[in-house]
């Protein structure tokens, strides 16, 4: 399945640029031509926020990086601007660094800290503390969850997978009828029903291959979000009634 | 990092305004030093609700002969301590009371801290301590108050629109010209399912 998607990918047949899915966004919002009421820095800030969102779901944009700690703890911002969580981390032979938790390492040893070994171990903590236990400290790689790159220029293209491209169009209608409140904006959550379709599809493949590859985190389960209540008090026959979904009585 | 000022300019189109000139104009219902206020309270809600702002605190000099010490003010929890690189256990008092009747007079090399034998925010060394030393703490602490010119938060990327979201909130639910509780609502609902990946990924809070 992976090597599908991959060369999919690499083809880059249905990579669709920035100024694509800005147009799309603008004609179905009724604004072909020059965008007027939707102008385009909102239906570019729409697209990046979209993108955003999808690699938060689903985990599914990761970069490797060599890293050699200075100290026993690190904020990883500090290393990589675009961290988001560890996937995993190896060292120079290629074995694995264990994820543990506090209370593992004080059972391992008290003094960890402080313990002049290889590292073997590390702590993951809040949204960018890496603590590793052994201060012999070389050369590590680290595999972690990478934030997308800002879409800027015209010809940008997604890092997503291209399949999943026309989500960002769909997320982006939805977020710019924000503006004009509940009645208008109530048509468009089918809109954002359908890009969590989407990150749902996507999230579930990445959360498979991360556990193929004994990687450290999965994405979150869909289970967890429960989208009848977007709709907060709008009108309840606006409600999505996709999968995944729970409509109120 | 993310930075609260670029959430503003984010916004400011959904919150009905032009630009940031025309949100900063006399008499909007909505100001922009209102809006870093709300994300100062969003970002000191998620500091219990997530174990987001984890840090490596050494700020705590230990004095022999003293047992209690005044957590950092920006302390919510702490998950770990030690006297140097000498592990604390952390022990609720109760234990300490079956451990030793007289635990509160006992001297010695530090080897237990509690966070309830002294009074709220303060941490309780046992044995008394009988050398000094740095006490050095894993603990959750809430960042800087968010204020213009003071924006950032240490917080990855995708953050930045859960930040845009609850100052969307707050700025609708204000009571004014602006008002959009069903709007607010679902800006709630959104921030919270950002929460519930923070979570997911960084650990739930106190």
């Amino acid at each position: 399945m992976w090597a599908r998607r991959s060369s999919r990918l690499h083809r880059g047949r249905n990579n669709v640029q920035l100024s694509v899915m800005v147009t799309r966004v603008s004609q179905r919002l009724n604004e072909a031509g020059t965008p007027v009421y939707y102008p385009k820095a909102e239906l570019v800030a729409a697209l990046n926020e979209a993108q955003r969102y999808f690699v938060l779901l689903t985990l599914g944009l990761e970069n490797s990086i060599s890293w050699t700690p200075e100290a026993t703890f690190t904020h990883m911002l500090s290393v990589a601007s675009d961290w988001i969580c560890p996937l995993r981390i190896t060292d120079s032979t290629g074995a694995k660094v264990r994820p543990a938790t506090l209370a593992e390492l004080a059972a391992l040893n008290p003094s960890w800290i402080s313990s002049d070994t290889a590292i073997t171990r590390y702590l993951s903590l809040g949204a960018d503390f890496i603590g590793v236990y052994g201060q012999s400290f070389a050369a590590l790689t680290v595999t972690y969850v990478q934030a997308p790159a800002a879409l800027v220029d015209d010809t940008d293209v997604p890092a997503i997978p291209a399949e999943y491209h026309a989500a960002l169009v769909s997320y982006a209608i939805y977020r710019c009828r924000m503006v004009e409140g509940a009645q208008e904006f109530s048509k468009t959550i089918p809109y954002h029903d359908r890009f969590m379709d989407a990150a749902k599809q996507y999230a579930g493949f990445v959360r498979s291959r991360n556990k193929g590859a004994r990687y450290d985190k999965c994405p979150p389960e869909d289970e967890f979000f429960d989208r009848s209540k977007l709709a907060g008090t709008m009108p309840v026959n606006l409600l999505p009634q996709g999968d995944g979904t729970v409509t109120p009585q | 990092m993310i930075d609260a000022a670029d959430c503003i300019t984010d916004i400011t189109y959904r919150l009905g305004f032009q630009d940031a000139d025309d949100l900063d104009a006399t008499g909007t219902w909505v100001t922009s030093t209102e809006l870093y206020e709300f994300a100062d309270e969003a970002v000191q809600r998620l500091a219990y609700l997530a174990g987001a702002f984890i840090t490596y605190d050494s700020s705590i000099t230990v004095s022999e002969g003293t047992a209690v010490y005044d957590e950092p003010a920006a302390n919510v929890y702490t998950l770990a301590a030690w006297l140097g690189t000498a592990n604390l256990r952390l022990t609720p008092v109760r234990e300490l009371w079956a451990l030793d009747a007289t635990w509160s007079a006992t001297s010695g090399a530090s080897t237990r801290a509690s966070l309830d034998a002294g009074s709220i925010g303060t941490i309780t060394l046992y044995p008394n301590p009988s050398a000094g030393g740095t006490l050095n703490q894993i603990a959750e602490e809430y960042p800087c108050t968010i204020a213009l010119d003071a924006s950032t938060v240490q917080l990855p990327i995708p953050l930045q629109d859960w930040l845009s979201y609850r100052m969307l909130e707050a700025a609708r639910r204000k009571e004014s010209d602006g008002t959009q509780t069903e709007m607010a609502d679902h800006y709630e609902q959104r921030a919270a399912t950002y929460e519930e990946i923070v979570q997911h990924l960084y650990g739930v809070g106190a």
